[in-house]
């Protein structure tokens, strides 16, 4: 299902107050992720922005909130949002999180993890099944990261991803960045992670900053990508299918030629890969 | 353990401060009130609760933030006070919002401007105006609102946005009102004080 799919090369997740520059450097950025959230249910005004990306860039819709792993299912009408803005782009993709951000009436507004068992798996799976109905466009799902290990974990992160994959049919939008963030919270073994990552279902990267706070690593989004995820970046495109590489920036915004510096580097780290010219 | 259960008792130990303390100083018995038997109970608690205060610090930090971005004026006239105010509304609100917190905390603002000598008169009135103008221009298919405030607040929001303080505010009753002529048209918006509204009677 995943290997029809569209190169789209690098891109940028799209914040307001980039706009006037992305205009300026179109030649620099192939695609952009637009938060979902964002443009669900919104006026006119927003929808024209939304256009006006779309007449410009290949844009991908990135969701935040449709809580895949909640046990208790998925928001019937949240996905008649998402379902309506998914239609209204016709991208070659979207995106969601294994993750779950609702449970017993409480909106934890965050993406909390799940324990890596197969209650989980079959949880995400229902879920996935319920939304791939309202929704055919193929829907990749990003690995989080998380300070925590859900007790009930019987087996490894890559495990759990690859055993989502494989019964959703679902590409796998790995986060460099959260992959590793997570084996450096967890003190696991960073080439043992790799070894077990499953690399043939990748159809996008995800690459952010993060910062040391109380001897945690925190993917904030607000740093420059360390040297690291950089490395892990280039062991990523070098294994996988990648068909987009995105940098994601929220906070602490640099001067954008620093954020086209970085895709450029993506860029040819992709093509150092053959994964584009 | 049925996920379901554990997922809606991380969620309380993520955003209810509260509740955290109190179960991981006795997770049996909060466990038990919450009908989880000793071993569910012993299995959750065996989470590293430095880690989960970190989570919870984590988002707590987001939900202001997104709070402080949705209600910038509101922030601002707030300084120093706000992340103090942010923290009492968090303790004090039962569930937490979803996505959009901004509505419950203008609120939460205005119902406690007394309580606080520091805070100006009027800042009940910004955040109430902040907020309906933010959620008025998110629905396309509002087509009037009609709100009174008791301080010329558009003056006000407008000193605050050009970065200026505000002093000697006086009370002034005005009417604000948004409007569009049809679904998905253009926000129209007017503030009229009250002298002006008996003007346009005269005339
Ligand atoms: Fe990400």
């Amino acid at each position: 299902m995943t290997t029809d799919l569209p190169t789209l090369g690098v891109g940028l997740g799209f914040r307001p107050p980039f706009l006037a520059d992305l205009f300026r450097n179109r030649d620099g950025v192939d695609f952009l992720e637009i938060t979902a959230d964002h443009y669900l249910d919104v006026n006119g005004e927003k929808l024209r922005e939304l256009d006006l990306l779309a007449e410009h860039f290949p844009l991908v819709p990135h969701g935040l909130d449709l809580s895949l792993g909640s046990a208790e299912g998925i928001d019937p009408r949240y996905l008649q949002s998402l379902a309506r803005l998914v239609d209204r782009l016709k991208p070659p993709w979207w995106s969601e999180h294994i993750a779950f951000t609702r449970a017993g009436g409480i909106s934890i507004g965050h993406l909390a993890p799940l324990p890596f068992s197969r209650e989980a798996v079959d949880v995400v799976v229902r879920n996935v099944e319920v939304v791939q109905r309202e929704i055919s466009t193929p829907l990749i799902l990003e690995n989080i990261t998380s300070p925590l290990i859900v007790p009930g974990s019987d087996m490894e992160e890559a495990d759990f991803l690859t055993e989502v994959l494989d019964r959703t049919g679902c590409g796998l939008l790995c986060d460099v960045t959260n992959l590793y963030t997570n084996s450096v919270n967890h003190g696991q073994d960073l080439d043992h992670v790799l070894a077990r990552w499953p690399w043939d279902r990748v159809v996008q990267l995800h690459l952010a900053g993060g910062h040391w706070d109380d001897g945690l690593l925190i993917d904030s989004h607000a740093h420059p990508v360390p040297s690291e995820v950089w490395a892990v970046l280039d062991r990523a495109v070098a294994n996988a299918p990648v068909r987009g590489i995105l940098l994601e920036r929220d906070e602490n915004l640099p001067p954008f030629k620093e954020l086209l510096a970085d895709l450029e580097r993506a860029r040819e780290a992709g093509r150092r890969s053959g994964r584009w010219n | 353990m049925e996920l379901a259960v554990a997922q809606m008792v991380l969620a309380r130990l993520f955003t209810d401060e509260d509740f955290r303390v109190r179960f991981f100083a006795d997770p049996i018995g909060v466990g038990k009130s919450l009908g989880l038997d000793e071993s569910e109970s012993k299995r959750l608690a065996s989470l590293d609760q430095t880690r989960v205060d970190a989570f919870a610090a984590s988002l707590y930090r987001k939900r202001a933030g997104d709070v402080a971005k949705s209600l910038p004026l509101t922030r601002r006239a707030l300084g120093t006070s706000y992340l103090n105010l942010f923290q009492r509304f968090v303790n004090e609100s039962a569930a937490v919002g979803r996505e959009d917190e901004s509505a419950s905390f203008a609120d939460y603002v205005c119902r406690n401007v007394g309580s606080e000598p520091s805070f100006a008169s009027w800042l009940g009135d910004l955040a109430r105006y902040e907020v309906t103008y933010r959620l008025v221009s998110a629905r396309p298919s509002q087509l009037l609102v009609i709100k009174v405030f008791r301080y010329p607040v558009a003056r006000i929001a407008s000193e605050l946005a050009r970065g200026g303080t505000i002093a000697g505010v006086r009370s002034q009753l005005c009417l604000a009102v948004w409007f569009r002529f049809g679904i998905g048209r253009m926000l129209h918006h007017h503030v009229l004080t009250i002298p002006a509204m008996r003007r346009a009677r005269e005339l």
